[in-house]
C-alpha cells in the first residue's frame, strides 16, 4: 500500500515519452538506411541497351524499392533492438513492470514504424528527382501526391502496415532471443533451412504461402485486418514470452 | 558508374559512424536527431511535390502509344494496300512520278527496312502514285515515332533509290514505384515487359502502271 498508487496508463505514458527521448538512435539509423536505399534505388536500377541496325535504345529503370526494402529491414532490426538488454534495463529507471515496459515498447515501435512507413514512399521521390534531371525523356509509373492523392495515400498506408508487420516480427524474434540464447542459432538455421526444405502446404511452399497471404491480398481492408491480427498475435506472444523474464536480467 | 558511387557513399557512411564511435564528442544529441529527422522529412516532402510539378510537363512531351487495335489496323491497311483507310495524320507525303516502261528499284546501304508495297493499276497511264506512311517507334507505353530518323526514297528518271536511315539514338529513364506500394493501387507495374519495342520504318506504297517492268535490288523486301 502506497500513498500514490501508480496507474498503468501513467507509467506507460511516462515510459513511452522516455523512450522517444532515449531511443533517438533508431531514427538516426532510419535516415542512414533510407539514404542507402535511395542510392541503391537510383544506382542499382536495372537498365539495358538494344541495338538494331540504325536504331540504338538505352534505357534505365530506377525504382522506389530500395528505400522501402531497407526501411523494412530497419523495422525488423529495430524490433529486435528494443528487446535487447541495454534497452530493457533503460526502461527500469522508472517504476515499472514487465507489462508496462512491453506496452510502451510496442507503442514506441508503432510510432517509429508510422514515421518510417510514411518516409519510405517519400524517399522514392528523391530517386525520381535525380532521375528526372539526369535523363530526358523521363517517364514515371508511380502514384503522385498531387496527380493521384488517393493512390499515394494508399501507398503510404501500405508502407506503414508492412513496416509495423516487420517491426512486430522483429520484436517477437527479439523476445524469444532474450528468453533463451538457443533461439538465435535455431532462428538462423531456420532462415537458411526453411527455403531449402520447401515445406509444402497445399501446393505452395511454406515461405511462398506466407508471402502470398499478405502480398496477394487485393483488398486494403482485408490486408489491414490481416496485419492487425498478425501484429496482435506477435505482440501477445512477445508479452507472454517476456513476462517471466527477470526485471534486470 | 552510379553503382560505384553508391558503394563509395555507403563506405563513407560506415566510416563516419566508425569514427563517431571512437570519439564521444561526435555523438549526436537527442535534440539534433529530431532536427535532422524533421529536416529530412521536409526535404522528402518538398522533393515529392517538386518532382510532380516538373514531371507533368515532361510527361506531356512524349505521347502515349496508341492502342494495339489501332496499330494493327494501320499495319493491315499497309499490307493490304488499303491506303485510303489510313488516317491522314499517319501519311508523311504523297507524290506522283512520271515513268516509262521500266522501273529500277535500288538500295543504298544494308539496313533498309522500309516496307515497300507495289500495287498495279488497271491501266498504263505512265504515272506512279507514291504514298509515304510515317515511321513508327513505340517504347513500352510511349510513342517515340517523332524521334525516329528516316530518309525518303530518291527518284530519278525510271529509277528509285531507297536509302539507309540515319542512326537514331534514344536514351530514356523510367521510374517505377516500389513494388509493395503498388499492391492496392492501379499504377502499372510491368517491369521488363514495359520495355518492349515496336519499330517500323517508313512504308512506301507505289501504285504503278499495269504493265510496268520492275527490277529490284535483292536487299529490298517488296510486297507485290
Amino acid at each position: 500500500m502506497y500513498l500514490t498508487e501508480p496507474r498503468l496508463t501513467n507509467i506507460v505514458k511516462k515510459q513511452f515519452l522516455h523512450k522517444l527521448n532515449a531511443y533517438t538512435g533508431v531514427f538516426n539509423s532510419l535516415i542512414v538506411m533510407q539514404l542507402i536505399g535511395i542510392f541503391f534505388g537510383y544506382g542499382a536500377g536495372s537498365g539495358g541497351s538494344s541495338n538494331g541496325g540504325t536504331l540504338t535504345i538505352d534505357y534505365r529503370l530506377s525504382t522506389g524499392d530500395g528505400p522501402v526494402i531497407l526501411t523494412l529491414l530497419w523495422a525488423f532490426s529495430m524490433g529486435i533492438l528494443v528487446t535487447t538488454l541495454a534497452y530493457r534495463n533503460d526502461a527500469f529507471s522508472f517504476i515499472s513492470n514487465r507489462l508496462s515496459h512491453n506496452i510502451s515498447s510496442i507503442l514506441f515501435l508503432l510510432f517509429a514504424s508510422a514515421i518510417a512507413g510514411t518516409l519510405a514512399p517519400l524517399a522514392g521521390s528523391i530517386i525520381k528527382f535525380i532521375s528526372l534531371f539526369q535523363s530526358n525523356p523521363f517517364f514515371t509509373e508511380a502514384s503522385g501526391l498531387v496527380s493521384s492523392p488517393t493512390d499515394f495515400s494508399i501507398g503510404v498506408m501500405t508502407s506503414i502496415l508492412y513496416t509495423v508487420l516487420f517491426a512486430s516480427l522483429g520484436y517477437v524474434v527479439g523476445s524469444f532471443v532474450q528468453r533463451s540464447k538457443f533461439v538465435l542459432p535455431l532462428l538462423i538455421a531456420a532462415i537458411f533451412v526453411f527455403p531449402l526444405l520447401q515445406l509444402n502446404m497445399g501446393g505452395l511452399d511454406f515461405i511462398a504461402k506466407i508471402v502470398a497471404f499478405f502480398g496477394s491480398e487485393t483488398s486494403l481492408l482485408l490486408f489491414l485486418m490481416k496485419i492487425v491480427v498478425t501484429v496482435s498475435i506477435f505482440f501477445a506472444i512477445s508479452i507472454r514470452v517476456t513476462t517471466k523474464t527477470e526485471v534486470r536480467k | 558508374m552510379s553503382g560505384l558511387l553508391s558503394l563509395i557513399f555507403i563506405a563513407l557512411i560506415i566510416w563516419y559512424f566508425l569514427q563517431g564511435r571512437k570519439k564521444s564528442t561526435r555523438q549526436m544529441t537527442k535534440k539534433w536527431t529530431y532536427v535532422f529527422l524533421a529536416t529530412y522529412a521536409a526535404i522528402l516532402i518538398i522533393a515529392t511535390i517538386a518532382v510532380e510539378l516538373v514531371d507533368t510537363t515532361s510527361l506531356n512531351g512524349q505521347p502515349e502509344a496508341e492502342s494495339n487495335e489501332n496499330l494493327n489496323l494501320i499495319t493491315n491497311a499497309i499490307q493490304n494496300g488499303d491506303i485510303g483507310s489510313i488516317d491522314s495524320s499517319k501519311i508523311l507525303n504523297k507524290r506522283t512520278q512520271t515513268i516509262g516502261k521500266t522501273l529500277q528499284m535500288n538500295a543504298q546501304g544494308n539496313d533498309i527496312h522500309s516496307t515497300i508495297i507495289v500495287e498495279r493499276k488497271s491501266e498504263n497511264d505512265g504515272l506512279i502514285e507514291e504514298t509515304l506512311i510515317k515511321p513508327l517507334l513505340l517504347l513500352g507505353d510511349y510513342d517515340f515515332s517523332n524521334q525516329l530518323n528516316y530518309k525518303i526514297p530518291e527518284w530519278t528518271t525510271d529509277s528509285v533509290t531507297f536509302l539507309e536511315p540515319p542512326l537514331t539514338e534514344i536514351t530514356y529513364t523510367t521510374y517505377q514505384e516500389a513494388y509493395l506500394l503498388s499492391q492496392f493501387t492501379h499504377t502499372s507495374r510491368q517491369r521488363n515487359n514495359s520495355h518492349h519495342t515496336s519499330e517500323r520504318q517508313i512504308a512506301v506504297h507505289l501504285l504503278v502502271p499495269k504493265d510496268l517492268i520492275i527490277t529490284a535490288d535483292e536487299r529490298l523486301y517488296i510486297n507485290e
